[in-house]
């Protein structure tokens, strides 16, 4: 019988007392934590941050990957964006593994599925879903898997004396062993709705484009606001977002030769080598052969970007230019 | 309403040392400028400051050497794709770096080193380019009927063809030219009758290239059902590459290769003493062999086998009525394949019992095997395919009949759907993207199958379920932009739209010759797509599909995205052209495309 034990809270009691279960029944694995709190952990308790940390690196412990922290289902597909993009830069220099299921809420989101799979989860295990199936993107031919823990428990109420006989499983284990047996799966579609963004999330979006384009690196700071705005401080974002745009204008600097594709993210690369890294999204529903042209930056490249498509460009000092998945 | 096809600028490339005496001496004296790109309104192939010289050609061209390649610039070309052109080594120059540019009206003359390109812009028909590529596979490419590839000894020097060439494919590939020349046929039988003198030499090449294929399915000589690969003729050089049999008498025996050692075949001997049929004889003796010391490529996989089905459905329909020997023949080698692949549990086999490695369409295979797993929707609707085409050809039902309806009962009609969700669940177990995962050779198998399937079947549900079985393929198959999978995919599938001018600027930007040297896809105006698998460095393909005459020349069976490392050499090889002519034809004979006049 599989079984997925969960770690659902983030107090150190409760966590000593999973670490120590882990230590004690070795063929317990648990599944929990996103990497905010983690990332909380670490600051605060470091050497409890040590302990988890080699469970996760045994992997023992999978944490809850691609939200940085929870959201609400009805987010803009750009937040969405950064919390997969935090989230799994956060885990991968910590841990130096790519965690392959993505853990959290349906978005309600045409884009859904597309943001997942862009950022390179292989499944998505979705809240109160009990039921394997393919989602499928609304018209821009993406899918993920979803995968149900129906079967899941909060690691301490668990009889683990008793649980000898359980196969307990992380989430990447889950996903291979569903992935190696034939699949007959419903389809489904994402609910659609319209993206909407808040205008904090605007701010923060123009501060970013405003520094990129005055070649000034200011990914710590956006990437704080984005935190603020994940936590539900939009007021604070907004603030930061004023004090990195200074007065500058936010121009277009970036021309595209086609209508109904917009410049939804002009920025610098987060590995910070100076790369820029253009976002584009396709709005109107047709696919398309555009030009995207930005001398500013020795730039000019041709695409095709597909109905509702968001593509991700990195532009090296030369002009040359690599199409990439979100992690940038 | 067919779309019609204009003349298109066609790039037609010679590429001369430089002390030619036909070069025109002012392109060595020639003040080389780098121009004044600033503003440049559309993205260049080069950096901006990698250009070092500038020629002005009629009509407002201009053409900009670079470091890195040649560029055509077109202000009051029709599309975005023929605004800019690019060349590059070592299909159009013979180095990337331009040293100095001569127009010359619309053509153009550049220095690249010890060099000299001579690029000449002209202005021809799609039916003009199939006559010239017919004839340069005719000449160079073709051996004893059959049409994959040649290569020479001198790279650029066709006089210097090597007379022999190995492939692996040799069936599949020939089918296909041989359906391309049949519809040719056929169309010109239309237009200019039947006992029209050009309707005639391409009846002849039809033919021709439709008993080749047929010959592969008797030159192994065994008694069962089988097809060779490729053959060798006496005294032509086998490569270590796969099982070969060498005809000895009554028997042929397997030689030594590493794969036959490693196998444990070396030295096996099978019978081959069935007759191989007068009439294809001739494909052997006319060179001077016979099928004595002939060397047969066995381990015939599941392409050539759908090639084979294609080419005999396509002959019985537009030769058999003219050529009703021929016909006969066809009959008899799809009731043997059939038989044999019936007979061995719907696996192809050796005459040993067991199966070839890419054979199989047996329920074992797709449940006993994680690569059989993901080929079963498109295997279940081959054999399927080769039970109607078999049906169709011969008039017969019985057995034929019996084991498509059993299949059928059994869900393969239903497998047919499963294409996609099926190479979807693969890719991700291997964590890369359905398009990393694909094999770019089944693209056409698919074509083949699903085209056949809903041409051959009558009974509205199933119909219904190959339609929509088609339809998963879209992603792989759309992704090409090719019309020879597009034009069977809407003669399939009518209520799917093609895009038919990608079709028509597909067919204007064919070149003329299939000279398949490598061209640079490093470009400044084409990003590179990173992969999903989650190595950093792995980055292979461009993110947009380039024009045919700006990516490499293959066949229909490799990723047209794909920047393949170490293909940067001038190439000694020459591809059939089949690629071109098999869409053409199909398009023009089903009134898809027509032409003005040149």
């Amino acid at each position: 019988m599989f079984k997925i034990a969960l770690v659902t809270k983030d107090c150190p009691e409760y966590l000593n007392d999973v670490l120590c279960a882990l230590d004690k029944y070795d063929f317990l694995k648990v599944n929990g934590l996103r990497a905010s709190q983690l990332c909380k952990i670490e600051k605060e308790n470091p050497e409890l941050f040590a302990r988890i940390s080699e469970k996760i690196s045994e992997g023992k412990w999978y944490p809850f990957a691609g939200m940085w922290q929870d959201e609400e289902d009805f987010i803009s597909d750009e937040r969405l964006a950064r919390q997969i993009l935090y989230s799994e830069d956060w885990l991968h220099k910590k841990f130096g593994k790519i965690f392959r299921s993505f853990c959290g809420k349906k978005v309600c989101s045409k884009t859904f599925a597309q943001i997942v799979y862009s950022g390179r989860f292989d499944c998505a295990v979705l809240t109160d879903e009990n039921e394997n199936y393919w989602l499928d993107g609304a018209n821009d031919g993406f899918r993920i898997f979803v995968m149900s823990d129906a079967d899941k428990a909060d690691v301490m109420d668990i009889d683990l004396e008793n649980a000898k006989d359980c196969c307990f499983e992380t989430y990447d284990e889950m996903l291979h062993r569903s992935l190696s047996m034939p699949l007959a799966l419903r389809k489904a579609k994402v609910e659609v709705t319209d993206d909407f963004i808040t205008e904090a999330e605007k701010a923060v979006l123009a501060a970013e484009k405003i520094s990129a384009q005055s070649f000034e690196d200011k990914s710590e700071e956006i990437r704080e606001c984005w935190f603020d705005i994940f936590a539900g401080n939009e007021d604070e974002a907004a603030k930061k977002a004023a004090e990195i745009a200074g007065i500058r204008e936010c121009a277009d600097i970036v021309k595209i030769n086609k209508s109904g594709v917009e410049v939804s993210v002009f920025k610098f690369a987060e590995d910070k080598n100076g790369d820029k890294v253009i976002r584009l999204k396709e709005t109107a529903g047709e696919e398309k052969n555009i030009s995207v042209m930005c001398d500013e930056i020795n730039a000019g490249f041709r695409c095709e970007i597909d109905p509702y498509e968001i593509a991700t460009y990195r532009i090296d000092a030369e002009g040359f230019v690599r199409e990439k998945f979100i992690f940038e | 309403m067919p779309y019609t096809l204009r003349p298109h600028l066609t790039r037609k490339i010679t590429v001369l040392s430089k002390d030619d005496p036909s070069i025109p001496q002012e392109l060595f004296s020639v003040k080389s400028e780098a121009p004044d790109l600033d503003g440049f309104p559309c993205p260049l192939p080069s950096k901006k400051s990698d250009y070092t010289c500038f020629a002005c050609g009629n009509n407002g061209v201009i053409w900009y050497g670079a470091k890195t390649g040649l560029t055509r610039y077109d202000p009051n070309a029709k599309t975005d794709e023929d605004k800019i052109m690019y060349f590059s080594a070592y299909r159009h120059l013979e180095k990337d770096e331009v040293d100095a540019l001569l127009a010359d009206g619309d053509d153009i003359w550049a220095l690249t080193g010890d060099h000299v390109s001579h690029i000449e812009m002209v202005m021809l028909s799609a039916r003009q380019k199939a006559d010239i590529l017919l004839e340069e596979t005719n000449k160079y490419v073709k051996r004893r009927g059959m049409v994959s590839q040649r290569h020479m000894k001198v790279p650029r020097d066709l006089s210097t063809m090597y007379p022999h060439a190995e492939s692996d494919n040799d069936g599949c590939f020939t089918a296909a030219h041989a359906v391309g020349e049949m519809y040719h046929y056929a169309v010109l039988k239309r237009e200019l009758g039947k006992n029209d003198p050009k309707t005639q030499e391409v009846f002849k090449g039809a033919v021709e290239a439709c008993e080749a294929c047929l010959l592969l399915m008797y030159i192994h000589g065994r008694p069962e059902g089988f097809i060779a690969r490729s053959y060798h003729a006496l005294g032509e050089p086998v490569p270590d590459d796969g099982h070969f049999y060498k005809r000895d008498g009554k028997e042929a025996y397997c030689i030594e290769t590493s794969a036959s050692k490693r196998s444990g075949r070396a030295g096996e001997r099978v019978p081959c003493d069935y007759p191989i049929p007068e009439r294809l004889r001739h494909l052997l003796t006319d060179y001077g062999y016979t099928e004595d010391g002939v060397t047969y490529k066995a381990d015939t996989s599941s392409d050539e086998v759908s090639g084979h089905f294609l080419q005999m459905k396509i002959a019985h329909d537009l030769l058999g009525p003219d050529d009703p020997e021929l016909d006969e023949i066809i009959k008899d080698a799809a009731k043997r394949t059939l038989t044999h692949i019936i007979n061995s549990g719907y696996e192809f086999a050796e005459h040993s019992g067991k199966p070839t490695t890419w054979g199989k369409w047996s329920r074992r295979y797709f449940e006993g095997d994680p690569i059989g797993y993901v080929d079963a929707a498109l295997n279940t609707g081959e054999l399927l395919f080769y039970l109607k085409a078999t049906m169709h050809i011969t008039g017969e039902k019985g057995i034929w009949q019996e084991t498509y309806d059993k299949l059928v009962a059994e869900g393969y009609a239903d497998l047919t759907l499963q294409h996609f969700d099926r190479i979807f669940q693969g890719a991700t177990r291997e964590t890369c993207s359905p398009e990393e995962d694909l094999m770019y050779g089944d693209n056409m198998l698919a074509t083949e199958t699903f085209w056949m399937l809903c041409t051959l079947e009558e009974d509205p549900v199933l119909l219904n379920k190959y339609r929509e079985g088609f339809k998963t393929w879209k992603l792989s198959l759309l992704r090409e932009f090719m019309p020879g999978y597009e034009f069977p995919f809407a003669l399939s599938v009518p209520d799917e739209k093609i895009h038919l001018e990608r079709c028509a600027q597909w067919f204007y930007r064919f070149e003329i010759s299939r000279y398949a040297a490598h061209v640079n896809m490093h470009r400044h105006d084409a990003p590179i797509k990173e992969k999903r698998t989650f190595d950093e460095h792995q980055a292979n393909e461009t993110s947009l599909k380039l024009p045919p005459d700006e990516i490499p020349i293959t066949k229909y069976d490799r990723n047209p995205y794909d920047i393949t490392p170490g293909m940067y050499s001038p190439s000694t090889c020459v591809e059939g052209c089949y690629v071109f002519t098999f869409a053409y034809w199909i398009g023009t004979y089903y009134g898809l495309i027509d032409e003005e006049d040149c």
